[in-house]
């Protein structure tokens, strides 16, 4: 596979296919940070709009036509396109994360945990990271088999995100769930989150290779 | 003169019932071949099965001398394809949609591209949308030929075009392989299209390659035959590849080779056409 295809792919995407509510999205998880009492995967949710976004758009400017066309192998139109969606998650866990402090400090000097769910903290976006995991599985493989479904696969892998994401909280918040550890905001606590995320991320990409497999496969058997 | 594209004994199936059945065809250098069928023939099937955009079960086809799917993206980079006008990101504008192409090109000749531009008086501040068909087409052609292809594919690309901007087209058809060294395959059922400028004509019909050669040949081994019916005897009858019968007579085409049965009618040239028309439409004839 060539590196700059891939490059050139993604900003294609980039610039043809990203919605640009991706940015409002970026804002909301941030802003949704500073509600004192409300379940915080919720703002980290929206982005999968914009990702899903990118394959309506997809669809409605027959870009799988147009990228078949360009001189490139069809693994590197999938794996742009994955990197292209993993770019825009990590980016909506970057962009919040100095707001995370901000908001962290604030609803620590007001003295109140989060009783809508988790606090903000390195579990939560170890969370998250599972959630998108267990969304781009879902759709990404789907927008290359077929009749491109994308809708339904996208309401799939966004229920997907909500089990995944509130259930994982509603068990962090339990104290047998190891609740004191993976929902504290104190710096011993949040230390000892570190292997939680570890463990998250390496589901992340192992998930995301799989994906990268199983779409190649339905790509390469594709009628465009 | 090397062949730019091979296809042969291409072979597909779709769960409907429609296949291709071993198709096969090749595109000398510098000639346009005009590949004719009616809709629904497999002209756009067989060119996406070339162009690797769908998959095959039998055959194989060959670019440049270089097998394909196998070395598709070496292939790609020297051709053109345009299926009918420019149907994609329709909301986006041009000067984006060519920001974004252009870079996969390493060939790609800005300055071809802005003569272009000026040339089919292309606006790049446009959107897709705002563009007429016949400016698709030639925004189609421009990105095409800013990266200097080798060979044009095109599909359809003069359906829904007014006689000036097909003629247009045809002459940017012509200009493109004057220097010996493109070529152009390009699908459509606007036969008069490929009076003007073909070399070769490719006819499929049912999925099924049922003529194929250069157009002057092919033309030229047809004519068309009119009469009264007392004329009509067995044998011509049996003869004729399709017959049009009227109460005041017929008209029918005929083989060159068997022209000595209509000896007395009245005979004509057959341009592409009535041959089409005559294959298709009135051909059980002979049953």
């Amino acid at each position: 596979m060539s590196f700059i295809n891939i490059k050139n792919l993604i900003k294609k995407d980039l610039a043809l296919l990203m919605h640009p509510t991706v940015f409002i999205f970026f804002a909301l998880a941030a802003c949704m940070l500073f509600i004192p009492s409300y379940p915080r995967p919720v703002g980290f949710f929206y982005i999968l709009i914009g990702i899903m976004n990118i394959f309506t758009l997809d669809l409605q400017y027959k870009d799988h036509e147009a990228s078949g066309l360009l001189p490139v192998k069809k693994r590197e139109s999938v794996l742009s396109r994955l990197l292209t969606v993993v770019c825009l998650e990590l980016a909506q866990l970057a962009v919040t994360i100095p707001f995370a402090f901000l908001a962290g400090g604030l609803h620590a000097r007001i003295g109140e945990a989060n009783p809508a769910g988790m606090n903000i903290n390195i579990t939560l976006y170890s969370i998250c990271l599972l959630g998108y995991a267990a969304y781009n599985i879902i759709v990404i493989p789907g927008a290359y088999r077929g009749q491109f479904k994308i809708y339904v696969r996208s309401f799939v892998g966004m229920l997907a995100y909500s089990a995944i994401s509130l259930g994982l909280e509603n068990l962090v918040c339990r104290p047998q769930g190891g609740g004191l550890t993976l929902n504290g905001t104190g710096q011993a606590e949040l230390l000892a989150q570190l292997p939680f995320l570890a463990g998250a991320a390496a589901v992340f990409i192992a998930v995301n290779l799989i994906t990268f497999i199983i779409a190649s496969r339905f790509y390469e058997g594709a009628e465009i | 003169m090397p062949k730019v594209l091979e296809a042969r004994n291409i072979i597909k199936a779709f769960p409907g019932g429609f296949e291709l059945k071993s198709v096969s065809l090749c595109v000398e250098s510098g000639c346009i071949t005009g590949f004719i069928g009616r809709n629904g023939a497999g002209k756009t099937t067989t060119l996406k099965v070339i162009l690797g955009l769908s998959s095959r079960s039998g055959g194989e086809v060959k670019l440049f001398g270089r097998a394909m799917p196998e070395h598709e993206v070496e292939c790609k980079k020297d051709i053109g394809v345009v299926f009918g006008g420019f149907e994609y990101y329709s909301a986006k504008k041009l000067k984006t949609v060519t920001a974004a192409f252009r870079r996969f090109y390493s060939n790609w000749n800005d300055k071809k591209y802005r003569e272009l531009l000026s040339r089919f008086q292309l606006d790049e501040g446009k959107r897709i949308k705002e563009l007429s068909a016949g400016m698709k087409v030639k925004y189609a052609l421009a990105l095409a030929l800013s990266h200097d292809a080798k060979l044009l594919v095109l599909d359809e690309p003069t359906s829904g075009l007014d006689p000036v901007s097909r003629d247009e087209i045809m002459d940017i058809f012509r200009d493109f392989v004057s220097d010996g060294e493109r070529s152009i395959l390009f699908s459509t059922h606007i036969t008069s299209d490929l009076d003007k400028c073909a070399d070769h004509i490719v006819y499929i019909k049912d999925g099924e390659i049922v003529m194929s050669g250069d157009r002057e040949q092919v033309t030229g081994a047809y004519r068309l035959v009119q009469g009264g019916l007392d004329a009509l005897s067995p044998a011509l009858k049996q003869a004729l590849i399709g017959i049009k019968q009227t109460p005041f007579g017929f008209t029918g085409l005929i083989r060159e080779d068997a022209l000595h049965l209509a000896d007395g009618l009245q005979t004509a040239k057959a341009d592409i056409e009535s041959i089409m028309i005559y294959t298709e439409k009135y051909e059980h004839a002979q049953s």
